[in-house]
């Protein structure tokens, strides 16, 4: 085991030992191959070169060997881990006091015993306890001194919270306001098909939208489908699986066996937030009916949208439905709808339903 | 016998087979062989939620009801061909085909009236039905259909009258809607006709037809008239913008401007000379002219006589605007528009902020040709000039669609459909919770039912003219005399509900609207971003489009806000439902469940959405004639004449048109005032709390936007019926509370509501009445604990108060302001201040509702139905000095617990101890009754003791209510103990029905799971039967070609929701009472000759009539619980639950458990396949219909029979039950057992009738 370059032999005895036995919904990588082979691909050496200048915010790390061995890899200033599920923080104060003994921490572990669904959480961390002070980079090049790891895999709240870190990305706010910070997130493996599908793939939704308009991703990672006597990748938007040539995991890798997850790699985009609040209102105005045609489903935008947008849209367009969409169709849209004199007012763009208990 | 009962089994296929429906078919789908091969156990009707009672459901009802409205439509547009295949298709569905005979007669009644229809043809036809529909017999209404074809044909029918016996001749002559009167004239010249022949109703026109009555009521009206308009005299209230008021006004006071009609002049004159000429100078200050306030004129006079004469004439001249405002109402709104039209465009050019009505003309001139069009491509589909042939795919699905509803879209004029569309989605706008708009689903199912309803309204009326006949002189005493006995016309048409489906609501609202959509467009100006110029285009007034709400997308229209503006800005509505509306003339009496109320809208004694089972229950106890009780106590709240508080409604109208907050007038907002705007890079928390903000004062702007379009319905309204006398029908809920039909403007309201309500009837006040009118001022503003002498002194203290808020209500500073319920407060101020100006205040005549109230009217119910002495005493139902006060009453309770837990050094109870007022336990103690949960109470708690601690000790604020809530629960039950015993029976004996399972009903549930059918139904003491209406619904997606909507099915049969049915009983049953109550009080106060109103616990009369309805409300009281009320709940269950069975759980090791199952291994064995809930059921079935058996030996054979039931007898299994958690929990069946009832406290209810402050 402890063959592999990036496992930390100082604790060879706790990832050897019996695998825990609660999971709380979450899914961890639980094989170091399957994490030497992802630490690999990702080549994250060459993309955080400095790391006596390197922090590491790690969310619901859990079990942790991928955590433990990304560190052992880029060997970072501060790793902080942030957990609270009771058994996990219990796992970490252990580990964290054994390498105490072994190492004396080199590895720079922070155990940061809080929510990671809070914001509050990330404020505190900076701000009031001032665990880390990330660096600022500018936004022209991928921010190279911070990483952020994500285990968002519980069904629960997993996929809510990606598009929010995504959002982040366009709002650069939360972590994501010291750069173009990295994002590896491991996520449930519906959520992975749908917000990596390319347009006109029948699961294109309106994350899958946003991830493409603000995010650089990759699909780094799958695991095995469930049912054995499917292909590997099967789900996925084939042309994805051929572009990013994902690792798949065996389901013995993953804990609890046969959990189902991905691994995605997000890097923002560097492009301005300020017509977010137009683009957001379009995608979900036009996906009311997302198999309907554009020529159809303008009329959701706003009265008159159909008369009045569809006379300057290209035919191709008008003809496609929302899934079929590809980016550069969506700008278009978003242009049209943007010189147009007649669009609806903040106001009016806000879905607003106050409760009804009245019948017919 | 045990043996073949288990082959029986073995062989028994529990499945049901399916049979194709009839209820998604158009009228093209349907033939005459549709349904042939229906067998006789199909048809077999099953029962509801007891196989004893008279009251059962077909399996094809809503096939039925679906084919009736076809039919229906079919005749109405004279399709016979085609109505004939449906008659065809309704016979073998119905379960009682002896009922076929009324399907028959409504389709002979119009083809065989028809002038091309030749006797020879209607006698031919007869045979024809008889032998195809064997079960059919023809009855006396067929009889009048063939005398009548007689007549018409100029057949001599004396012949044909005299085949039948005296008594069925008179039966045949009561279906006047067929014969007509004018035919019924004719026949009773004939000297063979003797006044034996006649229906006693019709004795009075036979004397007139022989010449033998003599005239002695005088004749005012002597031909239909058209309804003049009478301006009233509102200059002065200066509404904000009067097209609104003027709308409703038009609405109200007939279409066109004609000025003075004879007769109505021609009394008005007879008083006059009576009065020595004071009257019309009197009333108006330009005599004789067009502006005239009904109310103001009968107050002047003087003599009884002389109201008597004016009533009688305002009622006869108002029942010809009644019939305006009903039936030509939606005309009254297109003249409107399009007068407003026409000037403008005289003006030259619309502008959409000066004229929505000529907006909207200009959208119903636009839309008609549509409407017009498509109702032509639904005449060519039914008659069937379509060729199909060539036709793609999409022109063929849209002729498909077209099928299912054209038979009903061609039966109302395509005129008032267009009006009918454009009224019902303003109506609509801003309700339901979208801003600015409406749900789609709503919107489309309204637009049908309001085609109907005018479809409906208009039947009545081409019935009535056959029944009205103009060559009668005497018109008016005959439609008096008419209207009083069970409506005739509507009488035909109800003996099959032919109400249309939901589907055909969807897909007529779904027509209508996308054309109405694709037409209305407005005005609108922009600015062009790229050039910065502004220019002008147009925009749909209608914007179909989604949005969220708790996840679901929900369709919805959205109404363009130039429109909304016009509509909720300072100006409003044009869009009154004339149907709903205040009646002008007392409503029809109720005289059976689906009659009473509007003259010509069919309304149903119970409000209820969608329960089929509940109007089952209520068709047959109405036929059985056991809700005449609750009949005369509505009648007596529906003959209440009111009008509008003219004084109040100025000082409103003052304070309205300023368009600020004052009082609960909402203001105006027009934008809804938004938080400053955050940088975009803002933390993910600011913006979520930025988000919060937003939504919250867009959702208050649309909340206070949506406020202030009600109250200006409202007051649009009282402004219409200013000066007018109005009345308000009533119906009830499935429980029996009453209220009034018309939704907007009711005395049911808020304060500014009911401050604008006054008796028509004035009544000098006497010298009680003037200490009631001071009790009910005090009561409003807020001294309503005190005793009635100091609340009386309160008022005399404060009398220079009260006379300078009647002079100067706009003094900012005017004491009428400081009251509770300040609009009530003013108008006792106006009445006590005129009084006061009189030399002798007691000769005043007064015209306010004086409202006495219950005290925590529930709790009072409870306390006499458990007995509790000291509870009673609380709630004032014993006789004491001063109003007790349950609520402080209680607390002082709770301060005790505490206390003595405090000594104990209870940390809770420490902290606690000084905090126990009377409002922290308020609204737990009121809520108790009606079964608020624990964790309910512990929130109200909470709530009251939040300001304690600070923001983040949220956690332990909950600990100490839950804490606390624990000891108010504690203390009401030990006040209320007799009650909670009562309390807890009742939900013991709801959790047992709603979790009981049938014996008589199978199906093919084969999964361990048994069905519970069973809904909990009682019925009041005045024979109201209550069906609790919770099932778990099912929903039917219907497809239209806006968008699918989905609905719940009412005919979808369905498992009952036990919980629902479980925690609403308790408070179901108590309101159940407290209905009752208040329908007892009515009928005697009605009988005593009281004008009687009734807010539930809340009992109006004049101030002078309130010692005696007092008296009349401890009367009913004590009559309603001088009999075991829960004792006769019991026995009802008793009978109506006999023979069900109960699921429980006992433990899997018990001795019962063991016998049961081996048992059921047996049965296994011998079956060779699982044993199912249902195959338990089938065999306890089979014993007890041997126990039943006559014979004795099959007697002796069920004796012996063992069912996993029977082997239960002996034991006492409600000591076995544990909980569903229990890992040995074992599920088995028993007979249903209702608890004993618990014993009953020593409280002597006569004592109520000693009590001041029982209602005060």
């Amino acid at each position: 085991m402890s063959s592999f370059r990036s496992f930390n032999p100082a604790l060879s005895k706790i990832f050897l030992g019996p695998l825990p036995k609660f999971q709380y919904n979450f899914k961890h990588l639980a094989k170091p191959q399957q994490c030497q082979e992802i630490i690999d691909k990702l080549d994250l050496k060459s993309k955080y070169p400095n790391s006596a200048n390197l922090d590491i915010i790690d969310i619901f790390s859990g079990f942790g060997l991928f955590s433990t061995m990304v560190n052992y890899e880029l060997k970072p200033r501060n790793h902080v881990i942030i957990e609270n599920t009771k058994v996990n923080v219990g796992h970490w104060k252990e580990r964290i006091s054994h390498l105490q003994e072994t190492t004396n921490n080199k590895e720079n572990f922070h155990l940061y015993a809080k929510d990671g669904y809070k914001w509050e959480t990330f404020d505190d961390l900076i701000q009031k306890d001032k665990i880390v002070q990330p660096s600022y980079v500018p936004r022209d090049k991928v921010h190279d001194e911070l990483l952020i790891i994500g285990n968002v895999t519980p069904s629960k709240f997993g996929e809510s919270l990606l598009a929010q870190w995504i959002m982040c990305c366009i709002y650069k706010n939360w972590l994501q306001k010291y750069g173009r910070v990295r994002m590896l997130c491991f996520t449930p493996d519906v959520t992975a098909m749908k917000f990596m599908s390319g347009s006109s793939f029948h699961k294109r939704n309106k994350s899958a939208i946003k991830r493409e308009l603000y995010t650089e991703s990759k699909l780094v990672a799958i695991s095995e489908p469930e049912d054995f006597t499917e292909a590997d990748g099967s789900g996925y938007d084939p042309r994805l699986i051929m572009k990013d040539q994902p690792i798949p995991l065996t389901s013995r890798s993953i804990l609890p066996s046969n959990g189902q997850l991905a691994l995605l790699e997000i890097v923002p985009k560097d492009i301005s937030a300020e017509k977010y609040d137009m683009y957001e209102y379009v995608i979900r105005s036009i996906y009311f009916n997302a198999s309907q045609k554009i020529k159809d489903s303008l009329s959701n935008i706003g009265p008159g949208a159909m008369e009045d947008l569809s006379v300057k849209l290209s035919s191709s367009i008008l003809e496609k439905s929302a899934r079929e969409l590809s980016i550069d169709d969506w700008s278009e849209i978003f242009n049209v709808y943007e010189a147009w004199p007649f669009k609806p007012s903040l106001v009016d763009t806000m879905d607003i339903v106050q409760d009804d208990v009245r019948g017919f | 016998m045990y043996k073949s009962f288990l082959d029986d089994l073995k062989s028994k296929s529990f499945d049901k087979k399916k049979h194709p429906n009839a209820y998604s078919k158009s009228f093209a789908d349907i033939d005459d062989q549709s349904f042939d091969r229906i067998t006789d156990e199909d048809r077999k009707e099953v029962s509801w939620s007891s196989q004893y009672d008279p009251v059962t459901r077909s399996p094809f009802a809503k096939d039925v009801i679906h084919l009736h409205s076809l039919l229906d439509a079919l005749l109405a547009s004279k399709n016979f061909d085609r109505a004939e295949r449906i008659l065809g298709a309704i016979y073998p569905l119905l379960s009682n085909p002896e009922s076929f005979i009324f399907t028959l007669n409504e389709y002979l009644k119009l083809w065989a009236l028809e002038d091309t229809t030749t006797l020879d043809d209607v006698e031919a036809s007869l045979s024809k039905f008889t032998t195809k529909f064997p079960a059919t017999r023809l009855n006396d209404r067929t009889y009048a259909i063939l005398l009548t074809k007689y007549m018409s044909t100029n057949t001599p029918y004396i012949d044909y009258i005299s085949k039948f016996t005296v008594q069925k001749t008179r039966q045949i002559f009561t279906h006047i809607d067929i014969i007509g009167t004018e035919g019924l004239m004719e026949i009773f010249k004939h000297p063979e006709i003797s006044e034996s022949h006649v229906p006693n109703d019709f004795i009075h026109l036979f004397k007139q037809v022989r010449g033998e009555l003599v005239q002695d009521v005088p004749q005012y009206f002597t031909q239909d008239l058209q309804a003049p308009t009478i301006e009233k005299d509102s200059e002065d209230l200066k509404p904000v913008d009067s097209f609104g008021l003027k709308i409703i006004r038009h609405t109200l006071l007939g279409l066109k401007e004609e000025t003075g009609s004879g007769e109505f002049e021609a009394i008005l004159k007879d008083l006059e000379k009576d009065l020595n000429g004071h009257l019309l100078h009197n009333a108006s200050e330009t005599p004789m002219s067009s502006k005239r306030d009904y109310f103001q004129l009968y107050k002047t006079l003087k003599t009884q006589e002389q109201k008597d004469k004016f009533n009688e004439a305002l009622d006869l001249f108002n029942e010809a605007r009644q019939r305006q405002l009903e039936i030509r109402g939606v005309d009254g709104a297109k003249e409107k528009w399009k007068h407003e039209f026409e000037e403008m465009q005289k003006r030259g050019g619309i502008s959409l902020n000066k004229g929505l009505n000529a907006q909207l003309f200009k959208w119903y001139s636009e839309f008609l040709p549509y409407v017009e069009e498509e109702i032509k491509q639904c005449q060519n589909i039914l008659l069937g000039t379509i060729d199909k042939e060539g036709l793609s795919a999409e022109e063929l699905k849209v002729i498909k669609e077209r099928e299912f509803y054209a038979p009903y879209l061609v039966l109302v004029p395509p005129q008032k459909m267009c009006v009918v569309t454009i009224l019902e989605l303003l109506k609509l706008t801003s309700t339901g919770g979208i801003d600015n708009g409406m749900r789609a689903a709503r919107a489309l199912i309204s637009v049908g039912k309001a085609i109907e309803l005018e479809y409906r309204s208009q039947a009545l009326v081409n019935t009535e003219k056959k029944v009205y006949s103009k060559k009668l002189k005497t018109t008016n005493q005959w439609k008096k005399l008419l209207r009083k006995k069970k409506n005739v016309i509507l009488d035909s048409t109800t003996n099959q509900p032919n109400d249309w489906s939901y589907t055909v609501y969807a897909k007529i609202g779904a027509v209508l609207v996308s054309l109405l959509k694709h037409v209305a467009k407005v005005p609108v100006k922009g600015i062009d971003p790229t050039t910065g110029k502004s220019i002008t285009g147009s925009q749909p007034a209608i914007h179909h489009t989604y949005k969220y709400s708790n996840g679901q997308k929900l369709g919805v229209f959205i109404i363009h806000k130039e429109v909304v503006k016009q509509l909720a800005g300072k100006s409003f509505s044009n869009c009154v439902q004339p149907q709903l509306l205040p009646m002008l003339v007392p409503p029809r009496p109720w005289n059976s469940y689906n009659d009473g109320g509007y003259l010509f809208s069919q309304t149903q004694l119970v409000r209820i959405k969608d329960s089929v089972e509940t109007s089952a229950y209520l068709k047959a106890a109405s036929e059985m004639g056991n809700l005449d009780e609750i009949y005369q106590g509505l009648n007596v709240l529906g003959n209440t004449a009111w009008t509008v508080n003219r004084r109040v409604l100025d000082v409103i109208t003052k304070h309205w048109n300023t368009g600020k907050e004052f009082l609960d007038i909402p203001p105006i907002i027009e934008e809804p005032n938004l938080p400053k705007a955050i940088p975009l890079d803002a933390e993910p928390n600011e913006k979520f709390e930025y988000q919060k903000k937003v939504r919250q004062a867009i959702n208050d702007a649309a909340s206070a936007k949506s406020q202030r379009c009600d109250t200006n319905y409202k007051l649009e309204i009282a402004r219409g019926f200013l000066g007018e006398k109005l009345f308000f029908p009533h119906n009830v809920d499935f429980r029996g509370r009453a209220y009034p039909l018309s939704p907007h403007f009711n005395h049911l309201g808020n304060d500014l509501t009911r401050s604008l309500f006054l008796f028509w009837e004035g009544k000098e006040i006497g010298e009680n009445g003037l200490r009631w009118l001071k009790i009910h001022l005090a009561n409003v503003f807020g001294i309503d604990k005190a005793p009635l002498a100091k609340r009386v002194e309160f008022v005399n203290e404060n009398l220079e108060n009260i006379f300078q808020s009647a002079q100067n209500p706009y003094d900012p500073q005017a004491w009428w302001l400081k009251g509770e319920k300040p609009w009530q407060v003013l108008s006792v101020c106006f009445e006590l201040n005129e009084a006061y100006k009189m030399s002798d205040p007691t000769k005043f005549v007064s015209h306010i509702p004086v409202h006495q109230d219950g005290t925590c009217n529930g709790l009072q119910h409870y306390a006499a139905l458990g007995g509790d002495i000291e509870g009673a005493r609380q709630v004032n139902l014993l006789p004491a000095d001063k109003p007790q006060d349950v609520y402080s009453f209680v607390a002082s309770l709770v301060q005790k617990r505490i206390d003595s837990e405090a000594e104990e050094g209870n940390k809770y109870a420490l902290f606690l101890q000084d905090k126990i007022t009377r409002k922290v336990v308020k609204q737990t103690v009121m809520t108790n009754v009606y079964g608020v949960t624990f964790v309910g109470a512990a929130a109200q708690i909470k709530k009251q003791l939040d300001h304690h601690f600070t923001k983040d000790m949220e956690e332990d604020v909950v600990d100490y209510a839950r804490y606390l809530t624990l000891h108010v629960f504690a203390s009401v039950r030990e006040l209320f103990e007799g009650a909670h015993h009562i309390q807890d029976w009742l939900g013991e004996s709801a959790k047992r029905i709603s979790k009981s399972v049938r014996i008589d009903y199978e199906d093919s549930q084969v999964a361990n799971k048994p069905n519970h059918l069973s809904s909990v139904i009682w019925t009041t003491p005045l024979g109201l039967p209550c069906v609790q209406p919770y099932r778990v619904a099912k929903n039917q997606l219907i497809k239209t070609n806006l968008q699918d909507i989905s609905i719940s099915d009412p005919f979808g049969t369905s498992q009952v929701d036990a919980r629902k049915q479980q925690a609403a009983f308790p408070p179901n049953f108590v309101h159940s009472l407290d209905a009752t109550h208040m329908l007892m009080t009515s009928r005697s106060c009605g009988e005593k000759g009281l004008s009687f109103a009734a807010v539930h616990d809340s009992y109006w009369t004049h101030a002078s009539d309130v010692d005696i309805m007092n008296a009349e409300i401890r009367n009913q009281f004590v009559n309603l619980h001088k009999s075991n009320l829960i004792n006769q709940v019991r026995d009802e269950f008793e009978k109506r639950y006999k023979d069900c069975l109960q699921v429980i759980l006992i433990p899997g090791d018990h001795e019962l458990a063991k016998k049961i199952k081996d048992i059921r291994r047996n049965i296994v064995k011998s079956l060779g396949r699982a044993l199912t809930v249902a195959d338990e059921i089938y065999l306890e079935k089979k014993r007890l219909q041997l126990l039943g058996s006559s014979d004795p030996s099959v007697v002796q054979t069920g004796k012996e029979m063992i069912t996993t039931v029977s082997i239960t007898e002996g034991y006492n299994v409600e000591e076995l039950t544990v909980s569903s958690a229990s890992s040995k929990a074992f599920q088995i069946l028993v007979p249903l057992k209702f608890p004993e009832v618990p014993e009953r406290g020593d409280l002597d209810v006569e004592l109520v009738k000693e009590s001041d402050y029982f209602f005060s």
